[in-house]
């Protein structure tokens, strides 16, 4: 399918309209948007901006991770003809202040926690809040006609301090390039994809577009890190992921890993043998442990930004999960070849797409390409553009290639950049010219060398420094350098001058092989000495803001700016990042580094998720525990409770879940309250029951779970978890019935609502019906398990109540109260 | 026993924005975690602060620390059954919180 410009793709959308769009966790809820929700915020979007007096040809920079609201926000924005500016969310200031001059952007949108300074020189929105502003504006595209040709995005190559260059890609450079990968992959509405990488590179963006123009889902989380990524495959049953190589690496580390510590290491390598002969069916059979740790459903990874290394992608393949590895640059929208999933290839990056046209110059095989997706130039740049531009005007690549079969094999590259296991493209000319400020040896030359997955910064030295100095001076100089530049390891060059070319520039060709024989055969290259990925380092690096030279392993961590704020960051890092709790208090003011990492080493690890039973929700458990139900209901609870209802009709019109709460006199109230609801209400109506009670009363819980769908709730915070299970609840269409003094009442006399209520009440966005027993007080009193007295009771069933989310969580629950008080 | 804080706000926002939802759901309630604009957040950690100096309390009990405010609008914490009165100032960049520990409860 072709399509001219966005307002044709939008449109194109329509046939997709009540299908499941974009997905993303806000606070507890999950919020989800359909196609027509989407096309409808895309148009609010579009208006808003407009009204805002931006138009055709203004700029408009996103800094920000992905998220539904930075889709929103980029196709609103084309819809009028303004351009995005697209800047990653881990840049420094100053680096998006170069952007920022470069680009003379008329508004930010940032992320609401993101670069605080700069606010001080730009006019900055935050994101997240783009649904707000824009709630009141139209639903209908401001009519404006596209023609395919406005500028659609600015994307910087790389977040290089020298030089960046911001490409130019036009709204037919893109969408030709989502149409060459829809036709490529055959994307169908039932793909469910979760989000991993962010949208600010092309990869991403552009990958998000062809899976909606296929009609797929796409699922975001708040943030990226190995926990998230795994809790989003478990929740949102995920089939297909778009990757960089690193994340199956770090993924299959893990795996091996928990092999490893249960003794099965060499039963998975055997069974890694054995599932090469069988059939997919079979190889996820056969793993099917490591499935169910990945979702269960995870069917295949679209793989790019670096080739994936093929014993990596055979063994995924081994373990059932299909590797489609695909080439691009951001120059060309950026796919310029991928593989086909039923005809794929391990050792390609795959065939060219369909309207990409390819070949490889004769002399040097380098990858050149024409075609609707190659851009337009670099933003004010038209030396750099007409130099990636051969005379006869096909784009160069700058990787060489081969062609087996029309299968695409990139080889190398003829320019030296270095591609990060990451995707992260270095260049070496950057560092250089950083490191030529303050010259510290006699000659360097940057290279990269190859280590599992990726290659590494190196930097081979002309100096008569000692080690130590060498190593000093390198960790200054990486403090002046974009994090991902940094150089992890250094060799010295065994002569007194780098060979030359003939126009005297050094030969970074034999450099860079020199270098990489050297690495796997000589032992003496010396590594710069804190390891590069350390996580802790990294961890007390963000936290600290210190350079990660400064952080020696005996130092203490309050002698590097550590206070009670940062203590806490270090600690919710360690959680995310390493999945392991550590407690704030166990971190003093003599805490040093090494005695950190111990702890950490130490520390219980985290749970994905709540871990209370999934069987209380399971169909036939509902059944009997239906039956079960109201044979209690009507043999048992009605020898004690003559009960009748007042205010039925009240809730005879309610379509769709509420939140039912009650006053809590007695223990028989959740009974007496499930007695008192239609059949229809209380097939569907799950009791929130006091952690500490499930917990100490396991035969209670048990038949509660049975009985009354009951799931835990908390009485102390932590209460997130439970507010989320909840959501969840509510969100499957359940009935939430709760008790919001959160303890029976003594006395029988109202006792205060806890605040959490009114979050509930706010958050879940569903109805609000107080349901109050009166009579019950003394039938089977606190610390009782047996009735002291027939009683007879009223049920007052009060009107539902809505709140906005405008309301505050205390108004709410103040609400609340005073509507129990008067029922 | 009294307690103060004065809080940087660019310097916390960079925090939150480090240490992300689990910092927040870390150093603050559910419930008063509605409103998520960095200088009201920055506010009540100032006064969480405050109230952890004149409590002479661990680090790490941020959640047990719960802000809410009285009839007429002034912000109180509570620690358990202990009450602190604390009062939160902003202005520009800073936000500063003293606390003091009530006898009992008013």
């Amino acid at each position: 399918m072709t399509y001219h410009n966005f307002s044709d793709f939008l449109g194109s959308l329509e046939r997709y309209d009540d299908r499941l769009a974009l997905t993303i966790r806000t606070f507890i809820k999950i919020e989800r948007l359909n196609y027509v929700d989407l096309r409808r915020r895309v148009n609010q979007v579009a208006q808003y901006l407009q009204s805002e007096g931006l138009k055709p040809g203004d700029r408009v920079m996103v800094i920000a991770p992905s998220s539904p609201q930075w889709v929103e926000l980029f196709l609103g924005a084309q819809l009028i003809g303004v351009t995005i500016v697209s800047v990653d969310a881990q840049s420094s200031l100053e680096t998006v202040q170069g952007y920022a001059r470069q680009t003379e952007p008329q508004r930010i949108f940032k992320s609401r926690y993101l670069l605080p300074e700069l606010a001080d020189h730009y006019e900055t929105i935050v994101l997240e809040e783009i649904d707000s502003l824009c709630a009141g504006q139209k639903q209908t595209a401001p009519a404006y006609q596209l023609t395919g040709r406005e500028l659609a995005v600015i994307v910087f190559t790389s977040g290089t301090t020298a030089d960046p260059k911001g490409v130019m890609l036009t709204q037919r450079n893109i969408l030709a390039n989502v149409s060459g990968v829809q036709e490529a992959l055959t994307i169908d509405p039932n793909w469910r994809a979760l989000s991993v990488l962010p949208l600010s590179h092309m990869y991403e963006l552009t990958g998000c577009l062809a899976l909606l123009s296929g009609g797929a889902s796409i699922f975001y989380v708040p943030r990226v890190t190995p926990l998230a990524i795994v809790r989003g495959l478990k929740d949102y049953q995920i089939t297909v992921m778009l990757a960089v190589p690193q994340l199956l690496i770090q993924f299959l580390e893990r795996i091996r890993q928990a092999a490893e510590q249960t003794g099965r290491s060499a039963l998975f390598e055997h069974m890694l043998r054995i599932a090469s002969r069988l059939p997919f069916s079979a190889r996820r059979l056969l793993f099917r442990s490591v499935h169910k740790g990945l979702g269960g459903h995870l069917d295949m990874v679209v793989t790019g930004g670096a080739p994936i290394p093929l014993d990596v992608a055979t063994t995924w393949e081994r373990m059932g999960v299909r590797m489609v590895q695909g080439y691009g640059l951001t120059e060309s929208a950026p796919i310029i070849a991928v593989n086909n999933p039923t005809a794929r290839r391990l050792d390609s990056q795959g065939p060219p797409l369909g309207n990409i046209e390819l070949r490889l110059d004769d002399a040097t095989k380098e990858v050149q390409v024409r075609g609707p997706s190659v851009f337009a130039g670099y933003w004010q740049n038209t030396v750099a553009t007409k130099a990636a531009f051969t005379s006869d005007g096909w784009f160069k690549t700058g990787d060489v290639g081969q062609l087996d079969n029309g299968f695409l094999q990139v080889r190398g590259r003829t320019k030296f950049t270095i591609t990060l296991a990451s995707g992260l493209k270095v260049m070496p000319e950057d560092i250089e010219i950083v490191a030529e400020r303050h010259p510290r040896f006699k000659a360097l030359c940057i290279v990269g060398v190859h280590r599992a997955g990726g290659e590494e910064v190196q930097t081979v030295i002309i100096s008569d420094k000692s080690d130590h100095a060498i190593n000093t001076a390198i960790a200054d100089l990486n403090s002046d350098l974009e994090s991902f530049q940094h150089i992890s390891s250094w060799t010295r060059w065994p002569e007194q001058d780098f060979p030359r070319t003939r126009l005297l520039k050094v030969d970074r060709r034999r450099v860079q092989d020199w270098a990489n024989m050297s690495a796997h055969t000589k032992p003496q290259v010396s590594v710069v000495k804190h390891i590069p990925g350390d996580p802790l380092v990294t961890i007390i690096r963000l936290a600290l803001n210190k350079p990660t030279e400064r952080i020696h392993k005996h130092d203490r961590l309050s002698d590097l700016g550590l206070d009670s704020l940062r203590r806490l960051t270090v600690v919710s890092l360690i959680e995310e990042q390493l999945g392991v709790h550590v407690t704030e208090a166990a971190i003093t003011q003599h805490t040093t580094v090494t005695e950190l990492r111990h702890m950490v080493e130490r520390g219980t690890p985290v749970m994905a998720s709540p871990t209370w039973p999934k069987w209380t929700y399971w169909p036939w458990v509902r059944i009997l525990g239906g039956v079960l139900r109201e044979t209690l209901l009507r043999g048992v609870v009605r020898i004690w409770v003559a009960q009748r209802t007042e205010g039925a009709n009240n809730i005879k019109d309610l379509s769709g879940p509420a939140l039912y709460i009650f006053n809590h006199v007695d223990n028989l109230d959740g009974p007496v309250i499930y007695r008192a609801l239609p059949r229809s209400v209380r097939r569907h109506l799950a009791v929130a029951t006091a952690d500490d009670v499930m917990h100490s009363h396991k035969v209670l819980a048990f038949v509660q779970r049975l009985c009354f769908a009951a799931f835990n709730f908390a009485r102390v915070e932590p209460i997130m978890p439970s507010m989320e299970y909840a959501a969840r609840l509510a969100d499957q269409g359940w009935n939430i019935a709760l008790a919001p003094e959160g303890k029976i009442s003594a006395d029988g006399e109202l006792q205060p609502f806890k605040s959490g209520i009114g979050l509930l009440a706010v958050e879940l966005g569903i109805p609000v019906i107080p349901v109050k027993t009166i009579g019950l007080y003394g039938t089977i009193p606190l610390h009782k398990i047996w009735p002291k007295k027939r009683s007879k009771v009223v049920v007052r069933i009060g009107r539902p109540v809505y709140f906005d989310t405008a309301t505050t969580y205390d108004d709410a629950t103040a609400q609340l109260q005073k509507m129990m008080e008067t029922l | 026993m009294l307690g103060i804080d004065l809080v940087h706000i660019p310097e916390f926002q960079k925090q939150l924005a480090s240490g992300g939802d689990t910092f927040l759901h870390k150093a603050f309630s559910t419930t008063e975690l509605q409103n998520q604009r960095p200088e009201h957040l920055a506010g009540l950690w100032a006064a969480k602060e405050a109230v952890m100096k004149a409590g002479g309390l661990k680090p790490g009990k941020w959640q047990d620390i719960q802000i809410s405010h009285k009839q007429n609008g002034a912000p109180i914490a509570q620690v358990g059954l202990d009450v602190y009165e604390i009062s939160i100032a902003h202005h520009g960049e800073y936000a500063v919180a003293v606390a003091q520990r009530l006898k009992d409860e008013p």
